[in-house]
């Protein structure tokens, strides 16, 4: 298991990368001609469209798929899923119902043939770390959404992997809760580094978080513009009122935008130019 | 009525009535209303061996004795319960069947013997099979199960023999196919009927010989069985059914093909390898008339013998006497009177 | 405690009903006996020893061919719910043993396997094989892709996803399938007797039957085997009241 020597992460190198599935609408590319390099250590939002394979970069970045041309790198090396280099939040908790909250926090090092009372201990400190210390016993169904989704990224950070990817970690909360958690995360961030990647919908949340914001085009996904955040940290994640905040949030939508142009219908392209 | 309506409805019924042979506008050739329906109860399928009620139903003799019979199959058991509450009026059962369900308060009678000679027997190889049956002692004996006539008569020879179960190895055929057994050696000896394991292991090319009971252990053959309601509330009827069919019996022995063509026309199977059929008949009819055909009389004194016997080997308890278990009456005076008379009757109707 | 009240309460009930019908039918002794005949022709049976001596017999060939049946089920189970190709190529062979009727195939099985007990377990694992197969197969297709695909992020390989996601997961359903197939297993070992056993509780419904023409006796048997259904059915239940817990 890697460790996480540097202290501040790795770099991720995604080099003109490209994945193509076949369905049974016949071939689909998800990602076409995608390279960016993100640094050790940087928190990098990736915002998109829907279907412009923001998910995909992801799965690619963990190691569960391969990309059809092109390569991914983390310090150098392809992705493996497992050797303890990337951890991953998901959109849901994705906690197994039959484990306490404990064990399931605990699965990563369980996986890699960890010690019982070594895998309860980073646990417990991976739970009280995210605020969920008094529920180690619990089983998942007793958790409310916000306390899962928590556990979820206690899973993910209790091997203390130097790349941490986060796919829409937050989306299915309500905007309060959301807002807290993201101030939550920028602080473990900020508390131990690592390189974080997180994949979102919303240009509020990109431009509270990032060091830089990646918009993407409508599928098949490209790079549509690396918009960097030069606001200081710590941020609230509340940023309305900060000027340059909002200049930076601008131009990321008119990213989007422009981004989606090529796919706006007639109709709309009329009532546009209308 | 209208006169037009009346008319139509005159052309509508009177075809009808034409066309009902049994209505009140002409009698009926082809069914007569005063017979009675009665329900024969006869073991597991259809088989050449029940040729006397084929020919019986065939030839016209239980029409003449006024019985119109229905003939079905049932497993021993069904048939002992059924007719014992009155389901069925007649059955075919094993004697040393029927004292053990006497005994257990099965109200039936044992009212006339079909088989004078006891059908089942011990077969081996010729030359394995010994002449007294305390020579069983150490053989291996293939049987269906620990019940009916083939255990209780296996169980009588060996007691003759001074030997009980655990002198020699039973081995059970379920399946009632322990004439495989004895083909593979797996068995030394297995019971059998006489008209059916023999034949079959002589059509493999195996010689065979038997060890009968008759002269040592005797047992009472299969026969009629009626319920105890029927056979007090109606003895005339009992008798009749008695009757006419040993009067089919003595007419298949006396012409066998009469038989065969009898059990033809009701038992398909008999059409895949008729010459075997054949073969079971003609053994069969040996066994009805062991030493000369009785027209279903009940020997008492055996019965008595085989009472006792059975009492001995602990399969009865002797709570029911064996007075109580046949009918001797319903099958009188035996022998060629009662035949002819019969046969002749059945012609004139005919 | 009113669960058990209400339970003995119903159980009355059917014994009422059961001696009503043998009254107002009339019903013969050697039709239908009354309970009171059957419990007391039972107790004569245990105290003769009759009554164990065949319960037990019956008893081995459950439980050895439940456990050898169900074992086999599960394995085959989970290969059938993870590779298509497998359920392709097994499941016709599966489903036409399903469909033989096991009365037709219980004697070949027997001459097969040599007679004896050996023969009466196969019979028997035979007859609860396909519930437990087919319950098995389908929880384990129904496990949730979601957790599979958090499992092989973090490294797990096709063995682990089935330890620790799929077979926990398809749990309730194969105990679903364990309880249809504890129940079938009393009936698979009277079959199996029926097809060459010298004792056993379907040896003694025969015995009764068609040699003691001993009606009573054959409903003791009948008791006693659905006795024995009840209880196997409740351990099942008990078991998976521990260990499945979601």
């Amino acid at each position: 298991m890697t460790s996480n020597t540097s202290g501040s992460g790795l770099d991720v190198g995604i080099d003109a990368v490209g994945v193509r599935f076949a369905s049974p609408a016949g071939p689909m590319e998800t990602l076409d001609a995608f390279s960016l390099e993100v640094p050790a250590g940087s928190f990098t939002v990736v915002i998109g469209p829907n279907g412009c394979g923001k998910s995909t970069l992801l799965r690619l970045v963990a190691g569960l798929l391969d990309p059809t041309v092109g390569a991914v790198r983390i310090g150098g090396t392809a992705p493996r899923a497992g050797d303890g280099r990337v951890g991953i939040a998901f959109q849901q908790p994705r906690l197994v119902p039959w484990r306490s909250v404990l064990d399931n926090v605990a699965l990563p090092l369980e996986l890699t043939g960890a010690a019982a009372d070594e895998r309860a201990r980073r646990a417990t400190e991976a739970l009280e770390r995210v605020g969920l210390g008094g529920v180690a016993h619990l089983r998942p169904r007793e958790l409310s959404g916000g306390m899962a989704q928590r556990a979820g990224l206690a899973r993910a950070l209790v091997t203390e992997p130097p790349v941490l990817l986060l796919d829409e970690p937050f989306s299915a909360l309500d905007a309060l809760t959301r807002e807290t958690f993201d101030a939550e995360l920028q602080r473990l961030w900020l508390d131990r580094p690592r390189t974080v990647i997180l994949v979102t919908h919303s240009v509020s949340e990109a431009v509270a978080l990032a060091d830089r914001v990646v918009v993407m085009t409508p599928r098949p996904g490209r790079v549509a513009r690396v918009v960097a955040v030069d606001l200081p940290r710590p941020r609230p994640a509340d940023l309305t009122g900060n000027a340059r905040a909002a200049e930076i949030a601008a131009e990321v939508r008119s990213a989007l935008a422009s981004g989606r142009a090529i796919e706006l219908r007639p109709w709309l392209q009329a009532e546009v130019l209308a | 009525m209208r006169p037009l309506r009346f008319l139509a409805t005159l052309v509508l019924v009177l075809p009808l009535l034409v066309a009902c042979e049994c209505g009140p506008f002409a009698s009926c050739p082809g069914t007569p209303p005063d017979l009675r329906p009665v329900t024969l109860l006869l073991g597991f399928r259809p088989d050449v061996q029940f040729a006397p009620f084929y020919v019986a139903q065939r030839e016209g003799h239980y029409a003449a004795a006024g019985l119109e019979v229905t003939i079905e199959h049932k497993s021993a058991p069904d048939v002992q319960r059924l007719v014992a509450s009155g389901e069925a009026e007649f059955g075919v059962a094993d004697a040393t069947d029927v004292m053990i369900a006497r005994t257990e308060d099965f109200p039936i009678t044992y009212v006339s013997t079909l088989y004078q000679a006891f059908p089942v027997a011990l077969i081996g190889p010729a030359g394995s099979v010994p002449d007294d049956p305390s020579g069983l002692a150490g053989m291996t004996i293939g049987t269906p199960g620990r019940f009916g006539s083939s255990w209780h008569a296996l169980l009588a020879l060996l007691e003759a023999g001074g030997l009980t179960e655990d002198d020699v190895t039973i081995r059970e055929y379920p399946q009632f196919n322990q004439v495989d057994g004895l083909a593979n050696g797996d068995v030394d000896l297995i019971t059998g009927f006489r008209n059916n394991e023999p034949l079959r292991l002589e059509a493999r090319g195996i010689e065979v010989e038997l060890l009968t009971v008759d002269e040592i252990a005797p047992l009472p053959g299969p026969g009629v069985i009626v319920g105890d309601e029927l056979l007090v509330g109606d003895p005339d009827l009992v008798r009749a059914f008695v009757e006419a069919t040993a009067a089919a019996q003595a007419e298949i022995i006396a012409d066998p093909d009469i038989g065969f063509a009898a059990a033809e026309a009701a038992v398909p199977a008999i059409s895949e390898d008729p010459d075997v059929a054949r073969a079971v008949l003609d053994a069969t009819i040996e066994l009805w008339r062991g030493e000369e055909f009785g027209a279903g009389r009940i020997p008492e004194d055996l019965w008595r013998a085989a009472y006792d016997t059975m009492l001995r080997l602990g399969f009865i308890d002797g709570s029911v006497p064996v007075e109580d278990m046949i009918a001797p009456d319903m099958s009188q005076a035996a022998g060629a009177n009662i035949r002819d008379r019969w046969i002749a009757r059945v012609r004139r109707s005919g | 405690m009113r669960r058990v009240a209400a339970s003995l309460a119903s159980f009355g009930a059917f014994l009422l009903a059961w001696k009503v019908v043998t009254v107002v039918g009339g019903l013969p002794v050697y039709i239908l006996p009354a309970p009171e005949v059957v419990a007391e022709r039972a107790l004569r049976a245990i105290g003769s020893g009759v009554l164990w001596e065949h319960t037990a017999v019956t008893l081995l060939e459950i439980v050895l061919g439940f456990t050898v049946g169900a074992i086999l089920a599960v394995l085959t189970g989970i290969a059938l719910g993870k590779s298509l190709l497998v359920e392709r190529v097994l499941s016709p062979y599966i489903v036409a043993a399903q469909a033989v009727p096991i009365l037709a195939l219980a004697p070949l099985l027997d001459i097969w396997f040599g007679g004896g007990l050996l023969a009466r377990v196969a019979i028997c694992a035979l007859i609860v094989f396909f519930p437990i197969a087919i319950a098995t197969m389908v929880g384990i297709r129904a496990a949730d892709p979601l957790l599979d695909e958090m499992l092989r992020s973090l490294g797990a390989g096709p063995a682990q996803r089935t330890r620790l996601l799929e077979v926990p997961s398809a749990l309730p359903v194969i105990f679903g399938g364990l309880r249809v197939g504890v129940t079938l297993a009393v009936i698979g070992a009277v079959v199996a007797e029926w097809a060459g056993a010298g004792s056993g509780l379907g040896i003694l419904i025969n015995i009764a039957n068609q040699g003691l023409f001993d009606t009573p006796l054959m409903f003791v048997a009948l008791a006693a085997l659905a006795i024995i259904g009840l209880a196997f059915h409740g351990l099942v239940v008990v078991a998976e009241r521990r260990l499945v817990s979601q």
